[in-house]
Parts: C-alpha cells; structure tokens; sequence
C-alpha cells in the first residue's frame, strides 16, 4: 500500500474534481546528470496539470506528509525549491498535523499552500468548481494502485512504463516530450495486445501525455501566432517548433542524410496526418486543455472494469469534454495519430475511438 | 516431420544456400550442395559452351560457389545430365549447358536428392523454412513439431544468423517468420499471425496464390474469393495489406467502379526474385491488376478468358480494341509497357511496347494468372551475361562490382525507422 495514501487520495480527488490533470508519485531526476542510471532526487506526490491564462497547461506539485519531526516551513522551503527546478507557480502542501499560522503565512509567501488535513477537507470542498459528486475513476487510488502493481508484470515494456511514471515528467519541453514518447512506443510497439485490457488502459495513458504534449505545441505556436495559412510556412514552423529550432533540425536532418538513402526531410512519422492534427488544434487550441484528462479518465475506466469493453461508458463518466465537442473530436484525432504513428494493431484505435465518439453523442 | 518430397528439399535447399551465401554451417552436408546446383543450373540453362575456368569464376562472385567445391557440382551436373564435359585428361576445359527446357529444375533435382542422404539437421532447417514458407509462426508451435527442443533452438539460431529466419515480436508474442516469403510488411504479417494464428494465413495466402490479383473491392462485398468463403478477420488482413500499400500495383480508377486496389501474395524475397528483376515483376503484377480489373469489374463487357487475353498480347503485341480499354490499361502507361492507340471514337487499342523487359514481365503476369508464382526471376541476368564472355570482360566486371558493393546501400523499412526513431530522441 502506498505511504500516506489518505492524504495522496485525498489530493488526486481534489485535482480530478477541479478538472485538472493528476498524476501519481513523479520521482524527480536531472536530465543533465552524470550518474548511466536512473538516480531519482527527490519524488512529487500529487501532480496536476493546471490550464493558465494562456491556455498552457502548467504544472501544480502537490505534497503529502505524515511528518512528525519535520518542521512545516522546512517542507516549505523543500517545495519552493522544486517549483523553481519544474517552473510550477504553486504548491500545495497537506500535513497530518495541526500547523501554526506563521508558517502558513511563510507558506503562502512562496506560493505554497500549507494545510493541516482538517483544514484541507474544509478547503477542497470549497474550492471545487461546482457541485460534483461524481466518482471519477482516476480519482480513485485503488485502481492507480492496482494499475502500477499490474505494470509489473509484463517486463517488456518496462521502459514505457518508467517513461509513463518519471520520464516523460522529466523532459523539460512539450516538443521533446511528444518525440520521446514517439520513440519509446514504437519501440516496444510489438509487445501491445488489444486483448489485454492492462495495454488497453497503458495506451489511453500514453495518448493522455501526447495529449499534454500537443496542448503545449499548440498553445506555444498560437500564442506567438506566427504560424501561416500557407501550406509550405506552417509546416516550417511546425518543424522549428517541434525539433527545438532551425540550427537542430537541420543538424538532425544532416545526419539523417548521411546514413538513409530516403531522400525525403527529417520529420515525424505520419508527418501529413500530424500537419492536419496541429492545423485542426489550432481552430480551438484552448480545447487541447481538456483532451488529456478526458482521454486519462477513459484509461481508468478501463481499469477499473478491467475490460477491453468499454463501448458503453456513457456521458456521465467523465467530467470534462462532453461540454467541448472540439476536445473530443482532438481526442480521437489524437488516438488516431497516435496509434498510425506507432504502428499499434488496428483494434486499439477502433476501441478508443468508438467509445469517445459515444461520449460525444 | 515429413519432407520426403524431392520438389520441397531443393526449393528449399535453395532458399538456404541463397540466404547463407559464401556462410558456412558445420551441421550442413548436402543441402548447400543441393543449393547450388539449382542455382548453377538456373544461371546455365540455355547457354552456348562455357569455359570451365570463366564458370568458375562466375560462380564464385555471382553465385555465392565457392572454388573449391565447383569441381564436384560439375561432376554431379553432368551426372544427372543437366550439362557435358568437354575434358583433356583430368582437365575440364569447358562445360555444354543442357539443362532441360521444359522440366523444372526443382523437380529435376529434387529426384537427385532422394539418392543422398540427409542428416538430421539439415531435414529440421528445410521442415521449418517450408513451414515459413506459408506464413510467419508462433515460436512456440515449432517447439511441439516431435524433433528434440535443442535441435530447434539450433536451427532457429542457423537461420537467424544465416539470414532466412528473423524472430520478431508482435502482440506480446514470440513470431518467427523468414524474409524470404515476406519481405514486405513483415510487421502486417506477424501482427496478423499474433492475432489470428498462422493457419488463417496461410488460408488467405494460398487463395491469393491461385486468385492473383483478385480485387479488394469484391472481398470486402461479398467476403469470399472466388467462391471461398473468408472469415471478418480474413477480410479485414486483406483491407489492412491494401490500405498499408502492400499492393504494389498502382490501382486502377475507373469512372464505372472508382478506384480499385488488386490483391497479389507478398513479392518473394532474394532467393526467388532477384533484386534486379524487382521492377519487371511490378509491372507484371500491374499488367494482372489491368486483366483482373476487365474480367471481375468490367463496365459490359467482361474478359472471359485472362489468361488467353495475355497470351494474345505475348504474340500479337497488342489486343483488341474496345471501349473499355482506355480505362483498364492506362494506369499500365506510365510504367512503359505500353501505349493506347484510339482505333475508332471510342476505342482503344491496347499495344505492348515489345522491350525484353516487358516481354518477361508479360511472361509472369502469365505464369500468376495461370500458376499463381513465376518461375526464373531469381535468375542473376550479369552472372548469365558473364558466363558468355571472355577473361578480361569477368575481371572488368569483377571490379566493377566490387565498386558498386562500396557505394551506399539501401536501407531497409526496418532499417529506416531505427534511425528515424533514434533521431526522434535527437538534440534539444
């Protein structure tokens, strides 16, 4: 059983039911380490993706501890030093004690939101949006502890689920984050089974993180508004975009060169049917916002009936998107992309897209 | 495990030799020998004396033959009377091709190697290649086939480092497959093999192999090829193979049935195609789609008889004018096999550019209509335009060649997304 499970439930809940994105237990590493494995610093409890104003989804890290000797304001100064390592605007700590109004004024000072677990279940109440007291699946900690226990099980595709877990959470762009996670999955791609209703819900997770990925790809092209209605323009900025600049991509491309006798540019697989997933984003890029959680709750869901079935899951599952026919409509372009790109047997796609296009009714 | 037939041991004795090249296996005895007399035989069928010096060389950089033992193909050659000795003393000066026309090499000598004997590895590597010939295999099926597990394990490990076994993985299973018989998407193959198990391919197949070119169209309205009924999964192989241009020949739009995509069995691999004949059994398999598209989805008037239609256009160079012609043969035009010619308004003739080129392709768009495979595309045209030639001409091309084997080669699809995986990872 997970430490602190309580308060971590607790948490997940609050994000779920706010409309925020969550992910469970992110171990934290530098990417610019020395160490040839995996050496982790520190780990993140609750973390939510959060829409800003500018339609970026941003990270909110969220703390839970039963610390007795601990003082509150060092865990304070813990938590401002990882927003400033992740670039998150807020924390928000639960502490199973009672804590003294300095320190939750020192809290606040730093953008951290201290709370004892009293205070907290009188807060989150307060701070839903609207009166909501559906069960979401993934807010429910039995089933994410279920899910990381059965990962286990198949070793190879270990590497994706390390990625799913701290890798992709690590990546410290939306670019790099969509082509790693390209990578890992076609790497593995032969060991997924549509049958398994295990890989079924590890791939509406891996399409929920190409999900974030996308709404951060959009949001940085639409909010410079640079990109162009002309065919040839937008597909070269796209390309800068996602390959982190001119002078990259034209070094990748270079060595791409020299070793393939394709003569065609360096790009991403189903490069056409990405052009068309970007283009059709930008029409209402703030619904990319709210395709990853939709697409994460479905994931849940499937694990929690532990089926591959999940034909009729109904309108009333799931909190976001079925206000938001554009998020649906990216949700399956997203699953469609996705699935073609990496090459995954066909019934993955006609599953998942079938039971969003349902949703959507 | 039964493979007494003579035809399967050379097929596949072939297949073997071809894949493993200049590689040698210790557990092998007579099947490499059996491998290269099919293939010396191949490559000497219908040609004039040979000097026995030049054929050596040109088994040795065109055929994979190693010197040392052409001397004994040669003897067994001219035993089974597939050529003559011209000799002085012991010296053999040259050789007189006398292969059989009108026999299969395979079946020729297939018979020989019933006389020899086999050893037990050898019989377990060609059981499992002919296995694979059908349709790639769950690795854990090969293990209840009644031979010892570690002699499995052992042949898998010949093939795979030989170059006609690959193991892949596909829905979380073990598949093993050979490139020879799948050489293109292998992923497709192996995928459908995890889901609906091998038989199920190797049913499609083999109604593909005496269907060639049957159209898309027709499977998915009625389900069935030719009167043989297909299961939803069947179906559904067979729209994936089309959608994920596993089709080679361009498709065939027509204003009275659309867009038609035509479906073959998979382009043989190196053993059974050359590499240098890979276009001409294109424009084979387009000439087949062009026949099929008259004959399954004619706008009034069908083509009875695809095979006598072919045959016609082999010896007259060109065929009949109708009215539907313009449309069933002009995807053939940008592969220059031939030209319409408009006749009277409305109908078109259509004429064979009468290249060698085409006519061979004529030649297998036949042998698919009539057979379902082509015989002699794994003939190596240099190595028979080498055997005609003088000494210095060998050493010419000899250099030549080893030039070209310098030069960058071409990667494979698999090849080609390693890398571009790799750089996905790349830089910022």
């Amino acid at each position: 059983m997970m430490k602190d499970r309580g308060l971590k439930s607790a948490l997940l809940s609050y994000f779920v039911h706010n409309g925020w994105y969550p992910q469970l237990e992110v171990d934290v590493k530098t990417n610019d380490g020395a160490s040839k494995i995996d050496k982790f610093i520190t780990d993140i409890d609750v973390l939510a993706l959060v829409p800003s104003v500018n339609g970026v989804l941003v990270p909110l890290l969220g703390d839970c501890k039963t610390l007795r000797n601990q003082s509150p304001s060092n865990r304070v100064l813990w938590m401002r030093g990882l927003m400033e390592y992740w670039s998150a605007e807020r924390g928000i700590i639960i502490l199973d004690k009672s804590i003294e109004p300095d320190h939750k004024q020192f809290a606040d000072k730093l953008g951290v939101t201290l709370l004892s677990s009293d205070d907290f279940s009188r807060y989150s109440k307060s701070m839903r949006v609207g009166i909501d007291d559906k069960q979401y699946s993934v807010s429910d900690i039995e089933i994410w502890e279920s899910y990381f226990e059965s990962l286990l099980k198949y070793p190879q595709i270990s590497s994706v689920v390390k990625f799913v877990k701290f890798g992709f959470w690590n990546e410290d762009s939306a670019a790099k984050r969509l082509r790693a996670l390209l990578y890992e999955v076609r790497t593995i791609k032969n060991e997924l089974n549509p049958s398994n209703y295990i890989h079924l819900a590890l791939l509406c997770d891996l399409v929920s993180l190409f999900a974030v990925s996308i709404n951060g790809i959009v949001m940085q092209m639409f909010n410079r508004y640079t990109f162009s209605d002309n065919k040839d323009a937008f597909v070269a900025e796209l390309k800068m975009v996602i390959w982190g600049g001119h002078d990259n991509y034209r070094f990748l491309n270079e060595i791409r060169a020299k070793y393939s006798t394709n003569e065609s540019e360096l790009s991403l697989p189903e490069w056409d049917r990405f052009i068309y997933l970007i283009r059709n984003c930008l029409e209402s890029p703030r619904s990319t916002m709210y395709s990853p959680l939709l697409i994460k709750e479905l994931a849940f869901v499937v694990l929690g009936r532990r089926t591959i079935d999940i034909q009729e899951i109904g309108n009333s599952q799931l909190y976001v998107g079925t206000t938001d026919p554009y998020a649906i409509k990216s949700s399956a372009l997203y699953v469609e992309y996705f699935c073609k790109a990496c090459k995954l047997p066909p019934e993955f796609l006609d599953c998942i897209v079938s039971s969003l296009l349902r949703i959507g009714r | 495990m039964n493979i007494d037939k003579g035809l399967v041991v050379a097929t596949r004795c072939h297949d073997i030799q071809a894949s493993l090249g200049r590689k040698e296996v210790p557990e092998f005895e007579v099947l490499p020998k059996i491998g290269m007399l099919i293939r010396l035989s191949i490559h000497l069928r219908g040609l004039p004396p040979v000097k026995y010096e030049i054929a050596k060389q040109v088994a040795y950089y065109y055929l994979d033959i190693p010197s040392t033992q052409f001397k004994e193909l040669v003897v067994t050659l001219a035993e089974i009377e597939f050529i003559r000795i011209d000799k002085e003393g012991d010296t053999i000066i040259s050789i007189l091709p006398s292969v059989p026309y009108f026999d299969d090499i395979y079946t020729q000598v297939g018979e020989y190697s019933k006389t020899v004997s086999m050893n037990e590895m050898e019989k377990l590597a060609i059981y499992i290649l002919e296995k694979l010939s059908n349709s790639p295999n769950d690795r854990s099926n090969l293990f209840s086939i009644g031979a010892e597990a570690k002699g499995i394990k052992r042949s898998l490990q010949i093939g795979e480092e030989g170059g006609y076994i690959i193991q892949g993985r596909a829905r979380g299973k073990d598949i093993i497959y050979s490139p020879l018989f799948f050489i293109e998407n292998a992923d497709l193959y192996l995928d459908a093999t995890a889901k609906s198990g091998s038989n199920s391919i190797k049913k499609v197949l083999e109604l593909l192999r005496q269907n060639q070119g049957w159209p898309l169209a027709l499977v998915m309205q009625t389900s069935e090829i030719c009167g043989t009924k297909l299961s939803a999964d069947e179906v559904l192989l067979l729209k994936r193979l089309a959608q994920d241009g596993a089709i080679k020949p361009p498709a065939i739009t027509t204003s009275h049935h659309g867009e038609n995509y035509f479906l073959f069995t998979p382009t043989p691999g190196y053993s059974k195609l050359h590499p240098g004949k890979k276009n001409i059994y294109e424009k084979a398999t387009a000439l087949v789609a062009a026949v099929r598209q008259g004959q399954l989805l004619p706008r009034e008037y069908a083509i009875r008889n695809p095979y006598a239609l072919l045959r016609s256009l082999k010896e007259t160079k060109f065929l009949r004018a109708t009215t539907e012609a313009n449309e069933q043969y002009r995807a053939l035009l940008p592969l220059r096999i031939g030209y319409l010619r408009e006749t009277t308004s409305g109908y078109h003739q259509f004429r064979l550019h009468d290249t060698p080129e085409n006519q061979e392709a004529l030649e297998i768009a036949i042998q698919l209509v009539a057979e379902g495979t082509a015989t002699g595309t794994e003939v190596n045209e240099e190595a028979r335009i080498a055997l005609q030639k003088d000494q210095s001409y060998i050493e010419a091309l000899i250099a030549s060649r080893k030039i070209r084997e310098s030069e960058k080669i071409a990667l494979s699809e698999d090849m080609q997304m390693q890398i571009d995986d790799l750089l996905l990872i790349g830089g910022r």
